[in-house]
């Protein structure tokens, strides 16, 4: 495990190493198709081969194992994963790797083509030659691609597939064929989960944990968060993506707006709590909320934690690494708490929709005890840490 | 004057300044003029308008057969071609691209490109072609052209780019550009593995401009804090490497920053000008937190006493806001 207290060059010795595991593991699936399920892993955001390795190392070495999956065929483990690259990278590697990805996708869907949509906005003002004939190859016009030509390619794909799906159906028929075969699991592949009362993890690791928030109150996770459901957010100030944490704060003030209008801010509160809690001092917090439309109040607060981040990080399994104190590579995640500050559902990886959040604050807000007649258990697709 | 007599000169001088371009403009479609009176004429014309002479600019532009400064003066006339035809951005990103081009062209190429990034609606769907070509244009021989192109890369965020710069660190044999220009561009890319560089940076610099832009570079990372305040504290340092450290400290830790910046202000044995950094960085990022009893004291004192006026303005500056 690479460390700040390991040297650098042995650090740089031990990452390149970990690299060519990862490469010689896809050749090895190359032989063995059947196997493609095992490269999965090397996408999820926390996985420990991207601590402390560069955000741009982040992006090939996820880029070059999802590209990959174009020839491979694409595990339906591996689909939210390239579905979130395509609806919030805005870095031409990473999005031409999802968009091959893609391609090597059995039974396609032609709901996602609103995502391959939003890819080519996202990729405006920043596309540029890729490569993935090796993992160092740089892309040059003549020989490479671009994530603009890649993403035409699998609309035209997914054209080409929806033809083959239904050859004597009208354009009506083609569409609802498609979407029936896929709703059953567009919940998995959305990144939305719902935890039952008996699924969901008691709090106990975690409620001591103090944090500052944007006034410079303390506050510990109990006292924020016990007592009535809560909205809480991850993201950080210093966030280079406009799609991802921008957003998401952008968003929060809408749902904030829109808690009000359905009657609902009373007895619930919101939380955005930083993955960077050296850098975003409370001032920054504030600054940042403000600008994008989000007030915060006592029932509205940005959080830094004060120590126990480590324990955050493991209660609520978050999408985030870093380099040194510097986030490198997360996730969208917004999670929905009860009144006992567990976990009861999550909305990860893709831009959320602000009705179904809205749907399950309601849902905990006004019967909490259905939670204990719900009889089918949708089983999240990460299901880690919280049985 | 009044306003009537006010706008017909104004009008005269739109006219003789008219006629002029256009005069201009015929010196310059004059083939049988000599390259130096052409370019002349480019020079002195403002901004070609007609398509015409915007057409034969991108002729010159491009005709190698042309001389270099024409060439030049042509490419520098060619920003409202590249806004209405996608295929005259096309051939001037082509320019910057090709490495048998002459190094004022393609230098010239990329200050339009530079531009046009910004107006041109076409260019995004250009952009791959554009940066293709500044990373050849970044393997230049030219010392100049090779800089201004590594340092575009570089706000782009061009990861290759970035690899070779941080590759010249490691290994001074590799470097392209000096190491306190490869940290500046390194900059820009405060997510890169870094760390261990700057600090050997600082530790052993290769030049004092490195170890000075080393330290702004940590200014980016949380557990620089200690590096920081140990160079601030450090009274050996030379004065611009403590103001670089304590605007390092400023932005690290902005709500601590009144009580470290207090002892320095109040240190009457330190030097004025890092008493007074520290005084303009209270009155401009401190917001309430700054008006500390600490900082009025030594504010007091810096402005009856300094020898330097500067640091007696900072001090003015300061005690005006903290009275507010």
């Amino acid at each position: 495990m690479a460390t700040r207290s390991t040297s650098g060059r042995t650090r740089r010795r031990n990452q390149k190493a970990q690299v060519n595991a990862v490469l010689a593991l896809i050749d090895a699936v190359r032989n063995e198709p059947e196997r493609r399920a095992a490269l999965v892993e090397f996408l999820r955001d926390e996985h420990e081969i991207f601590r402390d390795r560069s955000a741009a190392d982040v992006v090939r070495l996820r880029g070059f194992v999802m590209q990959a999956f174009g020839d491979l065929g694409l595990p339906e483990d591996a689909l939210p994963f390239v579905l979130e690259d395509l609806d919030s990278s805005v870095d031409a590697y990473a999005v031409a790797a999802a968009a091959r990805a893609l391609r090597g996708w059995a039974a396609p869907y032609i709901e996602v083509r609103p995502v391959l949509l939003r890819a080519l906005e996202n990729l405006s003002g920043t596309d540029e030659y890729v490569s993935f004939a090796t993992y160092a190859a740089v892309g040059e016009p003549g020989t490479g691609t671009t994530a603009t030509a890649e993403v035409q390619a699998t609309l035209r794909w997914l054209e080409k597939a929806a033809r083959a799906a239904a050859p004597e159906s009208g354009e009506d028929q083609r569409e609802t064929t498609a979407l029936t075969a896929c709703c059953c699991g567009s919940e998995q592949v959305r990144g939305v989960s719902r935890f039952e009362e008996g699924d969901r993890t008691p709090p106990s690791q975690v409620l001591g944990i103090e944090f500052e928030d944007h006034d410079g109150r303390t506050i510990s996770f109990g006292e924020m968060f016990k007592g009535h459901p809560s909205i809480v957010v991850f993201f950080y100030t210093r966030c280079e993506n406009p799609r991802k944490c921008s957003l998401t704060i952008e968003n929060l003030g809408r749902l904030q707006l829109s808690l009000a209008s359905a009657g609902l801010s009373k007895g619930v509160r919101i939380a955005a709590i930083t993955y960077d809690p050296q850098f975003d001092s409370p001032s920054r917090l504030k600054a940042y909320a403000i600008a994008r439309s989000f007030r915060p109040s006592e029932d509205r607060r940005l959080l830094r934690a004060k120590c126990g981040m480590h324990a955050l990080r493991d209660y609520f399994s978050l999408g985030v690494n870093y380099v040194h104190s510097v986030v490198n590579r997360h996730r969208v995640e917004l999670y929905l708490l009860d009144a006992n500050a567990r976990v009861a559902a999550s909305f990860l990886r893709l831009e959320w929709d602000e009705k179904e959040v809205l749907d399950e604050v309601r849902r905990l807000v006004e019967s909490p005890a259905r939670d204990r007649q719900v009889s089918r258990k949708i089983v999240p697709i990460h299901n880690r840490g919280f049985s | 004057m009044k306003p009537a007599a006010y706008r017909k000169k104004i009008e005269k001088e739109i006219q003789t300044a008219a006629k002029a371009m256009k005069k201009q403009a015929a010196a310059f479609r004059k083939k049988s003029a000599s390259a130096a009176q052409r370019t002349r004429a480019l020079q002195a014309v403002g901004q070609l308008q007609e398509p015409r002479d915007l057409a034969l600019a991108m002729q010159v532009a491009t005709n190698r057969k042309e001389r270099e400064r024409l060439r030049v003066a042509a490419v520098a006339q060619l920003a409202p071609l590249l806004e209405r035809d996608a295929k005259a951005l096309d051939r001037v990103i082509d320019l910057l691209a090709d490495p048998k081009e002459a190094v004022s062209v393609r230098a010239a190429a990329l200050t339009m490109l530079k531009a046009a990034a910004f107006y041109v609606g076409s260019f995004a769907s250009r952009r791959p072609k554009y940066i293709a070509a500044l990373r050849s244009a970044a393997t230049s021989e030219d010392p100049m052209l090779r800089q201004r192109a590594l340092g575009v890369l570089a706000r782009e965020r061009d990861a290759p780019t970035l690899d070779k710069l941080e590759d010249g660190l490691r290994d001074p044999t590799k470097a392209v550009v000096s190491p306190e220009k490869a940290l500046q561009l390194l900059s820009y890319d405060s997510k890169r593995d870094v760390h261990d560089v700057l600090v050997k940076t600082i530790q052993n610099p290769p030049t004092p401009e490195a170890k000075q832009q080393a330290l702004r570079n940590l200014a980016a990372e949380g557990k620089s804090k200690r590096i920081l305040e140990r160079v601030l504290g450090d009274k050996s340092e030379p004065t611009e490497n403590r103001i670089v450290a304590m605007a390092g400290v400023q932005n690290l830790a902005p709500d601590a920053f009144s009580d470290i910046a207090g002892d320095i202000v109040a240190d009457p044995s330190e030097d004025e000008s890092v008493r007074a950094a520290g005084l303009v960085a209270a009155t401009t990022f401190g917001g309430e937190q700054a008006h500390t009893e600490k900082l009025r004291k030594g504010a007091a004192h810096l402005q009856k006493r300094a020898r330097q006026p500067a640091a007696r303005r900072a001090a003015t500056r300061y005690l005006g806001k903290s009275t507010k």
